[in-house]
Order: structure tokens, then C-alpha cells, then sequence
């Protein structure tokens, strides 16, 4: 096959994008519609995800030390692959805490400042949660750890909570997947149904297999691309309203889900390269496949 | 160099279209294929181009043995026919220009060399003018020449026309005729299915009759007189 060839087929593919313009709009109408879908599971699964672990940030370690210890012990917990996060309580500020809501004035708060029973500390947020057993064991045997207060209950919902937001977002997504799969497929074969006649006289014009596959390929690709791109910026569009309308409401929404919130960025990238990768692969094996039945002949 | 022999096609529903059939095309040769309609003339084409197999027997064309080619074989097999369908088989979707072009475009010829010898074959058929129409802008009978362009235009060393004058009045299908014997002089091998005695007299060329299936008779026009003489109605 010439070069000159190449360039006619891809020409050709493109054309009858246009050309088949009704089925072609039905075609990315479905496909987008079937990454919509996908894409708002996604999103939302990522903002489940990063909710929770707003949560699981938030629950604390308490660490108690030794007196003078601090050094040493700073350097071990930096060491514990799970800790994500030390933040430093001396005694005096742990007092304060403590009298926070009383009177820190009062006769109690200054004569327990002269002799501070409480020990200085490390409050220590973790990367995960539902390993917050093992790491408290690590911590316990430093040495001039005094003792270590764990969330226990709250571990133990958290990482629940993990689980099931990670495998319900596998599910749906994987089942919207298949869905579409179907969906797409039945389009795909409407679609070359509709242009057997096409792909007849072609074959009896003399037209090897290939020369006929690759305009239908072509297009296949072009249409997923449309598609893709059509979902991704709906996608952006629609996300960036939603975050506008919760920053109305700021004060309701509270920053623990605000924190939370997952910027469009940082999902954009995967939802994009997901539905380009899926679209023009499903556009070129689909046609392929359903072309082949019409190409015996 | 075209060769049936002992050929019989049973089409599914159990119609037998061809029965037992001999005969040999030699290159060069120009022949009639005429008969009653349901004779089966299509089903003598469809066998030569492959669309159909045959049920029983042996059939060479250009030196391939169509029952035992390849998969692969069959498109370059197929480049070397010129096919004019009986329902023409256009692609709607591609002007004039384009559905001619693209018979050349299969074979794997140079941009400019299609331009030049598109033009020049439309030309050939009086289509220039309508090269930018699309199939259903076009009479019947320019879409016959369309088909006829397209089965010419990357010299075939068989041309077979399945009632390549069925649409048109009847100058033109003398013009077509004409054109064919023209063509055939040059070398490639013809054979016509064709309704049209007068014409069929006209031109002297040997005919194949056949009748339900066989051959009632291959002789010279001279020597043949058509059954009933009445013109059916070819099947659009
Ligand atoms: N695809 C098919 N399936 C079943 N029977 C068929 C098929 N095609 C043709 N036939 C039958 O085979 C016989 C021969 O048909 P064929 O088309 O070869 O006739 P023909 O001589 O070309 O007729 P016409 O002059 O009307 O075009 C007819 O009886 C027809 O009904
Ligand atoms: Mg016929």
C-alpha cells in the first residue's frame, strides 16, 4: 500500500465522520454520555476518599515522653514509615489546653503551673489508619516513650470507611464500564450495519481487507477522541459550578469537607488519559471487530 | 482465459440456478450471455466474480482455480475483473469522480496517474460534466455509465457486464456496446449479459444461450434466434 494510499484512508476516515454525521452524533452522544458517567463515579469516589482521610488526619496520636527525651525520640517516630505528621505539645502548652475553657486565671491553673505533672508530648497523625495498631507497638518500644493514647474505636471505623468508599467506587465504576462496553458495542455495529452495502461493493471493486478497516479505524478513533474530550470538558465544566455553589454555602459546609474537597486537577489528568485511552481504543477495536463480519465475503 | 466446467450452484433455499454448466471464454474473446429472465445469467457472473461459490465443478479465471483460492487472493483476484453490476452497486456516499477513482485507488495507484485516468475514462462514458454528482443526482442510465467507468478504468483483462444497457435508450446502448467492442479490440477479454436481441445481433459476436440453468446453445449470432423475441422486464 502507498504512502499516498495512508494519507487517502486517513482523509477518507475523517470524511465519514461527517459524512455518516447522524450516527456519528448518536455515536459520541452515548460514549460521552457513558464517560460522564464513569467520570462523576470517579470524582466522587476520589472525594469520598479524600474525606475520609480528612478524618483519618485529624485523629491524633497521643505520644507522652520522658522528661528530656525529646530529641531522640522526634528523631525515632520520624523514622516510622506511617507517620505522616508530628507536631510538638510541651507540658505548658498541654496545660493550657487543658484550662482552655476555665479560667486559666484561677488558683488551681497557677499552682499547677509551678510543678506541670502533665509530660511533654508528640501528637502524631498517621498516613494510615487501620495500621494505627502496628505502629503503636513501634512507638511504644522507643525508649524514652512514656506511654501512647490511640483512638481505638475511631481506627476501627476509619479504615471501614476506607474500604468501602475504595470498593464501592470499583464496582460502580467497573460496572458502568461494562455497561458502556455493551452500549458502545451495540452503537458500533448499528453504525457498520448501516454501511454493509458500502463495505460489499468495496470488496467486489477489489479492496483488500485493510484498505477498507482503516478508514473505518480512523473514524472509530476520531469519534472516541470526541467523545473523550466532549466528557472531560462537561466533566470540568459541571465540577467547577458545583465548587462555586459550595463556596456560597462555605459556612454550612464546614472545613472538614471544604478540606477535603479534591481539586479537579488532580483527578483531570487521569480522567482525560482514562477516556483518550478507552475512547480511541474502543473506537478502533470496535470497528475493526464489527467490520471483520462484513468483510467475508 | 475464463473456464466452467461441470459447474452447479444450489443457492440455500434449494433454487438451482445453474446446473452442469461447460464453457470456455478464451482471452480476447468477446461474448453474449442471454436467456429468459431466471434463466440464471446473474448467478454465471456472481460465480465468476466470487460472490458465490459454486456447489459443484471447476471454474479458472486468469489462472486461478476460484474454488481452491485463498482468502487473501480474492481483492487481487478481483483487480484484475471489471465488474458492471446489474444494480450497479455505487457507493452513494462518493461522487461520480470518487466511485471511479476508487476502483483505482484499491490497486495502489499514484495520485496524479488517478486524476489523469479518471478523467480520461469519464470522458470515455460522456460523464465529465457530472463528475461532481452524487449517485442519486444522476438518470439511471448515468449511473450504468458510471459503473461501466469504474469497471474500465484500471484495465481489466476481463470486463463482465451484467445488463450494462438495461437502463438506457437505445442510442446509448449502442454507444456502450460500441464502446465495449472498441475496448475489446484492445485486448481484454468481454462478456456481456444482455436483454437486447437487435443489439445483440448488431455486434455478430458469439452467444451463450442459456435456459433454466444450462446451456441451450453457444453458437455465433447468426446462427441463434431469440426465444420468443419478447423483451422481458430486466430485474432493476
Ligand atoms: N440469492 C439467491 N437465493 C436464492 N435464489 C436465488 C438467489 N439469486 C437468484 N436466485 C434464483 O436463481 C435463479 C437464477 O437467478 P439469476 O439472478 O441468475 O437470473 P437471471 O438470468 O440473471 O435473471 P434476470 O434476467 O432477471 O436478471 C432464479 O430462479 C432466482 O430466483
Ligand atoms: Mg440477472
Amino acid at each position: 500500500m502507498g504512502l499516498s494510499n495512508v494519507g487517502y484512508l486517513l482523509r477518507q476516515g475523517v470524511k465519514n465522520v461527517w459524512l455518516n454525521r447522524l450516527l456519528s452524533v448518536a455515536s459520541v452522544g452515548v460514549l460521552t454520555v457513558c464517560f460522564l458517567l464513569i467520570g462523576t463515579a470517579t470524582l466522587f469516589s476520589f472525594n469520598m476518599g479524600s474525606f475520609v482521610h480528612e478524618v483519618e488526619k485529624k485523629n491524633e496520636l497521643v505520644v507522652f515522653l520522658e522528661d528530656d527525651m525529646v530529641k531522640t525520640v522526634k528523631h525515632r517516630l520520624e523514622k516510622i514509615k506511617n507517620v505522616a505528621k508530628l507536631r510538638f505539645v510541651s507540658k505548658k502548652e498541654a496545660l493550657e489546653m487543658q484550662f482552655s475553657k476555665l479560667d486559666k486565671g484561677g488558683e488551681l491553673f497557677n499552682e499547677l503551673s509551678q510543678s506541670n505533672p502533665l509530660p511533654d508530648s508528640y501528637r502524631v497523625s498517621l498516613h494510615n489508619v487501620s495500621e494505627m495498631k502496628k505502629t503503636v507497638k513501634k512507638i511504644e518500644k522507643i525508649k524514652g516513650v512514656e506511654g501512647v493514647r490511640a483512638p481505638d474505636d475511631v481506627a476501627k471505623v476509619i479504615s471501614q470507611m476506607k474500604s468501602t468508599v475504595k470498593y464501592a467506587g470499583y464496582i460502580i465504576v467497573g460496572f458502568l464500564l461494562l455497561v458502556s462496553l455493551f452500549i458502545i458495542a451495540t452503537t458500533i455495529k448499528m453504525t457498520i450495519y448501516d454501511r454493509r452495502r458500502e463495505i460489499n461493493i468495496m470488496k467486489f471493486v477489489g479492496a483488500s481487507n485493510t484498505f477498507i478497516r482503516i478508514p473505518f479505524v480512523v473514524e472509530g478513533v476520531v469519534l472516541g477522541l470526541l467523545a473523550a474530550f466532549l466528557a472531560y470538558g462537561v466533566l470540568y465544566l459541571g465540577y467547577s459550578y458545583m465548587l462555586d455553589i459550595m463556596k456560597e454555602f462555605d459556612v454550612e459546609v464546614g472545613p472538614m469537607v471544604r478540606e477535603g474537597i479534591v481539586p479537579f486537577a488532580e483527578v483531570g489528568g487521569w480522567l482525560i488519559a482514562g477516556f483518550v485511552g478507552v475512547g480511541s481504543l474502543i473506537g478502533a477495536f470496535g470497528s475493526m471487530f464489527f467490520v471483520r463480519k462484513h468483510l467475508r465475503v | 482465459m475464463i473456464l466452467f466446467s461441470n459447474v452447479s450452484k444450489a443457492y440455500p433455499n434449494g433454487t438451482k440456478a445453474v446446473d452442469q454448466i461447460s464453457f470456455s471464454v478464451n482471452s480476447g474473446e468477446f461474448v453474449f450471455i442471454v436467456g429468459h429472465s431466471g434463466a440464471g445469467k446473474s448467478t454465471i457472473m456472481k460465480l465468476i466474480m466470487h460472490e458465490e461459490k459454486a456447489t459443484a465443478g471447476v471454474i479458472e479465471v486468469n489462472g486461478y482455480d476460484l474454488g481452491k483460492m485463498k482468502r487473501k487472493q480474492i481483492s487481487k483476484y478481483r483487480r484484475s475483473l471489471g465488474v458492471v453490476f446489474q444494480d450497479f452497486r455505487l457507493i452513494s456516499k462518493m461522487t461520480v469522480y470518487e466511485n471511479v477513482a476508487f476502483a483505482l485507488r484499491v490497486t495502489g495507484v499514484a495520485g496524479r496517474d488517478i486524476r489523469r485516468r479518471v478523467l480520461y475514462i469519464l470522458d470515455l462514458v460522456s460523464l465529465l460534466p457530472k463528475a461532481q454528482s452524487y449517485p442519486d443526482q444522476i438518470s439511471g442510465g448515468e449511473q450504468q455509465r458510471v459503473a461501466l467507468a469504474r469497471a474500465l478504468v484500471n484495465n481489466p483483462s476481463i470486463i463482465i457486464a451484467d445488463e450494462p444497457t438495461g437502463n438506457i435508450d437505445p442510442e446509448l446502448s449502442t454507444g456502450v456496446m460500441g464502446l465495449l467492442d472498441e475496448i475489446n479490440k484492445c485486448g481484454p477479454t468481454i462478456v456481456v449479459v444482455s436483454h437486447e436481441h437487435s443489439l445483440v445481433k448488431k455486434l455478430g459476436k458469439r452467444v451463450i444461450n442459456i435456459e433454466s440453468g444450462t446451456v441451450v446453445s453457444d453458437t455465433s449470432c447468426e446462427k441463434w434466434v431469440p426465444v420468443g423475441e419478447v423483451e422481458e422486464n430486466p430485474k432493476a
